[in-house]
């Protein structure tokens, strides 16, 4: 599942209407969402950005595939020369500037953007140093809170530059038809990358997956195993698929199985375990 | 050095992550300079990537990046007694180069790092300096063997794997020479050997290989040479004079009929190359910090990491009895061969 946060609506709305995400709730965030992706806005700034992330990603503890990733999309300023206005950035290093805290996501999948700095302020009438390339309000919070869900391989920040920010100059006001068109325009890019990283992550399959942790549970409970016994079947289902590359499925035949006694249970599961381990 | 691309994944150091404080080093420049395609990102400390805890070192090793950094911390440390120590009673070792490009599924590295990154640490002057330092402080006291180090140099990484990038063999090559109350031990599986031809073979310098049998090479050692060109560098540099140990470490459980195959293995090392002049043979069951082998579990999906050990005193290991029926049977079949006297086991 590809998760997609955006700050504001008109950062999300061509991404929205490429993909035909329906709107599914309004409170406590803006959220859209179809068979692979869903996405949510979060408002303006690091506090939302929080708790938006953790709203969308709550239910990835819980999944078995690892096939899942997030992404923060919106658009930024530049604080130097080395991008221009219209660039799609594909962060490697994001700073929250007040916390002075750094996150670096594991860019292992290959890809054609350009690649830089960004560091996430608080307001934007502070009077900051430009340490970083770039600068939004919510990268740093997103990759904080979205790599406590996932690993860092599965977090990005993809950022389009919206404006050049100078030191003592008034913010350019940037009108929802230039960002609408600044993020369509990079649409095609922005979901090459994404297909890259779905299939580098559908290649790496946990070991145990959904159907084998079914199993393991339906003879557990008809066999009536201990906890240790449980443990240990675990370990034992785990080494034979690891070393046969492919999952125990003639164990199929315990799912009905009910022991006349413990003497029996044990025996039958001393049984399994070395049928298992051969 | 090729490693096999995946597809959708990075070149091996697409990015390198330099501390800042390690851009005062000439050999920073040097690595950088020769891998000038790689996008660099200015780090403070090498531990903001390499010791993160959610990462994953498993994919990583798919596109390792390289970390160049700053030793700030220890230079060198006591031999682990899960090592062998070669009967030396000043038993150290130290790591410039951390981790391996080499895909093992057995290496404690796996277990011990959070990340499958590569670590260079840049500042290898200092190192030098602490092991004089320890040189002379052990050189006043004689009951600590006359002064006497023996030094493993790469049990953190297969640090010849790098010397195209980080030209550390003629540095240590040196270094061996200046000081002949230090023995150095190198531990390869590679077949990077070639730039040993440039020296003379140094007595105070040992190269020890660690083989296995083909099957279990191509079963859990992926990315590494296989056994035949490894005996080929073996009987090339064994040629020159250079000191060659094999360590048969770790030896693994291949199986119902591992005894047919590591008998098969023994002979074949025997008619490739002599060894009557290997100076010493190293052999280990598969053991490993119960804690690292937790993180296996978690991360790898190799019968490795899920095979049903026993957990004594923290280490994990084979049955007793399947352990001392392994080592048994290896050093039998060795002793056939070649001078028991010379047969160490861990």
């Amino acid at each position: 599942m590809l998760y997609i946060i955006s700050a504001i609506d008109i950062e999300a709305r061509a991404i929205i209407k490429y993909l035909n995400l329906k709107k599914t709730t309004d409170r406590p965030f803006e959220t859209y969402q179809n068979e692979e992706v869903h996405l949510v806005i979060s408002g303006v700034g690091k506090i939302n950005a929080a708790g938006a992330t953790s709203y969308l990603l709550k239910d990835t503890l819980k999944s078995y595939t690892h096939n899942d990733y997030a992404i923060n999309i919106g658009i930024c300023g530049s604080l130097n020369n080395k991008f221009n206005v219209g660039d799609l950035v594909l962060v490697n290093k994001v700073v929250d500037y007040e916390r002075k805290r750094k996150y670096y996501t594991d860019i292992l999948v290959e890809h054609n953007l350009k690649e830089g700095s960004i560091q996430s302020i608080d307001t934007l009438h502070s009077n900051y140093e430009f340490e970083e390339d770039l600068v939004d309000m919510e990268s740093s919070a997103f990759f904080e809170i979205a790599s406590k869900f996932l690993s860092v391989h599965q977090v990005y920040v993809l950022k389009i530059v919206s404006d050049k920010v100078s030191k003592n100059q008034p913010l350019e006001r940037l009108t929802n038809k230039y960002i609408d068109e600044l993020i369509r325009g990079k649409l095609e890019e922005i979901l090459t990358f994404t297909k890259s990283v779905s299939s580098l992550l559908k290649q790496f399959q946990p070991l145990l997956q959904q159907q084998d942790e079914e199993i393991i549970k339906k003879i557990s409970i008809s066999l009536k195993l201990t906890f240790s016994q449980m443990k240990q079947f675990e370990k034992a289902y785990a080494y034979f698929k690891s070393n046969k590359k492919v999952s125990p499925l003639f164990l199929k035949e315990y799912f009905n199985y009910i022991p006349k006694s413990k003497k029996e249970r044990d025996a039958i599961f001393e049984d399994l375990k070395t049928k298992l381990y051969k | 050095m090729k490693i096999s691309k995946q597809n959708y994944t990075n070149e091996t150091f697409s990015h390198i992550y330099i501390e800042k404080d390690a851009l005062n080093y000439p050999l920073t420049n040097e690595i950088t300079s020769k891998l000038n395609k790689s996008k660099i990102v200015y780090i403070d400390n090498y531990n903001e990537i390499f010791s993160r805890k959610n990462q994953n070192p498993f994919l990583q090793k798919l596109s390792p990046s390289l970390i160049l950094a700053v030793n700030r911390g220890d230079f060198i440390y006591k031999g682990s007694p899960l090592c062998h120590d070669f009967e030396q009673q000043n038993f150290y070792y130290t790591n410039f180069i951390v981790n391996c490009l080499f895909d093992c599924d057995y290496c404690y590295l796996k277990g011990m790092n959070f990340s499958s990154h590569i670590l260079f640490f840049v500042n290898l002057s200092d190192y030098f300096h602490e092991i004089s330092r320890l040189i002379n402080e052990i050189k006043e006291r004689p009951e600590r063997g006359q002064g006497k180090i023996y030094l493993s140099i790469s049990y953190d990484s297969d640090i010849l794997l790098f010397e195209g990038i980080y030209p550390f063999l003629k540095e240590w090559i040196d270094f061996a020479e200046a000081n002949p109350l230090i023995t150095i031990e190198i531990r390869t599986k590679s077949t990077n050997y070639k730039k040993f031809l440039n020296y003379s073979p140094l007595e105070n310098l040992i190269i020890t290989w660690s083989i296995s049998p083909q099957e279990a090479i191509e079963k859990y050692e992926k990315n590494t040479p296989s056994l035949e060109r490894r005996l080929l560098a073996i009987s090339q540099l064994l040629q020159k004079g250079w000191k060659i140990n094999l360590a048969l470490d770790p030896i693994l459980y291949i199986g119902e009929n591992w005894q047919e195959k590591y008998k098969e293995f023994i002979n074949s090392i025997s008619k490739k190359i002599n060894l009557k002049k290997i100076n010493a043979i190293t052999l280990g069951v598969f053991r490993i910090p119960v804690d690292y082998l937790k993180r296996f579990k978690k991360f790898f999906k190799s019968p490795i990491a899920f095979f049903p050990y026993q957990t004594t005193n923290g280490v994990s290991t084979y049955p007793e009895e399947l352990k001392s029926e392994m080592i048994e049977f290896v050093y039998s079949e060795l002793e056939k061969i070649y001078n028991k006297t010379n047969i160490y086991v861990v």
